[in-house]
């Protein structure tokens, strides 16, 4: 493990410096993750690979604040939900009818779930996760899959602790619900 | 599936399923290129301004000593009254004119003698500053008020000697210009 998180820190050390190529290096290394943290919010394929790449380069203009007491992941992480979160509310205001795109889902997961054992799993779940409602499926998300606390989704969130827990605690009873019918 | 099941499938399982749009990394690349990165060009032009501001100080230091030089040279003279303080402004006024006019006239030809008028200049300005001493020691003594206004006047008349001096020149190597020419 040492050894690459050395190495990410040469990178991030190359990319204060404006080095192109080690911001390249970085994307390569990150994109995957960021864009499904993307996707599972946005729940669009094109708008998450613009908030992915927006925030790659949000975070190579800003590297200078970036101050080493997180890691560079999850630095980047948290602009890529922050972002995700403005784009979700902008869409909300502007109430654009979504298409489900669940087809083209299907092909591109087709590929992946020779890797993963668990794929029919987690797309069961993933889509118990989108017929949530929003703020659960957000809080949901934010707390099981991207693992942030409590306190942090609040922040996030910008609601209370006690509002985030009561929230995070129906949203996952709902789930469980919805996870349970499909059992049946 | 409990609670706790739910929480440790969730801990043990990768959700990072999806794949963007295939040539996304073209993508990104281009968009690099196009944002302004920070990184090296900021540093340059933070260089450039450091760069800039370092010469603007010395400049505003240079300009703030010759000044304050100046005026421990003149503010003597211009201390002593109203009349004597327009005399001496009157003065420097003319004093830089021809010197300007004769910074102008600077070609191959004139350098010699303009060197030789600048170091007389700064003779008369030595002597003019132990005129200075002389104000002070003696109490605004008419004589030495005198003198200094006579040294003004001599390197008024220096430089404005000079001055046709190189215009002589001039007219004299148009005229074998011309001479030669014809």
């Amino acid at each position: 493990m040492t050894p690459t998180i050395t190495h990410i820190n040469d990178l991030v050390a190359r990319c204060r410096k404006g080095e192109q190529r080690a911001q390249m290096e970085i994307y390569d290394r990150y994109y995957k993750a960021m864009y499904n943290t993307a996707f599972r919010i946005t729940g669009h394929s094109a708008e998450a690979e613009d908030i992915m790449q927006d925030s790659f380069l949000k975070a190579f203009t800003r590297i200078h604040s970036f101050n080493e007491d997180s890691t560079f992941g999850a630095w980047l992480k948290r602009i890529v939900i922050n972002q995700s979160i403005t784009a979700l509310n902008k869409s909300k205001k502007l109430a654009e009818v979504s298409y489900n795109d669940e087809l083209k889902n299907e092909a591109d997961s087709v590929g992946v779930a020779g890797e993963d054992h668990n794929s029919d799993k987690v797309k069961l779940v993933l889509n118990a996760l989108k017929s949530l409602k929003e703020n659960y499926r957000l809080c949901l998300t934010l707390h099981l899959i991207e693992g942030y606390d409590h306190e942090e989704i609040g922040e996030i969130m910008k609601i209370s602790y006690g509002n985030c827990r009561t929230m995070i605690s129906r949203a996952k009873e709902s789930l469980r619900k919805k996870l349970q019918q499909h059992e049946k | 599936m409990k609670n706790k099941e739910l929480e440790e499938f969730f801990e043990s399982v990768n959700f990072d399923i999806e794949e963007p749009q295939t040539a996304h990394r073209d993508r990104f690349a281009r968009k690099l290129k196009e944002a302004k990165m920070p990184g090296i060009a900021e540093k340059d032009s933070a260089k450039l301004w450091i760069g800039f501001l370092s010469i603007a100080a010395v400049l505003a230091l240079v300009l703030l000593l010759s000044g304050n030089f100046e005026q421990g040279n003149q503010s003597h003279l211009a201390s002593i009254s109203p009349e004597m303080r327009q005399t001496q402004e009157f003065y420097t006024g003319v004093i830089e004119k021809e010197l300007i006019a004769l910074n102008a006239e600077a070609t191959p030809e004139t350098q010699a003698i303009i060197q030789d008028a600048l170091q007389q200049l700064k003779k008369l300005e030595k002597r003019y500053n132990k005129l200075e001493k002389d104000l002070l020691e003696s109490g605004n003594d008419k004589r030495v008020i005198h003198a200094m206004i006579q040294n003004f006047q001599q390197r008024i008349d220096l430089l404005s000697e000079v001055l046709i001096q190189i215009e002589n020149i001039k007219s004299l190597n148009n005229q074998n210009y011309e001479s030669n020419t014809i």
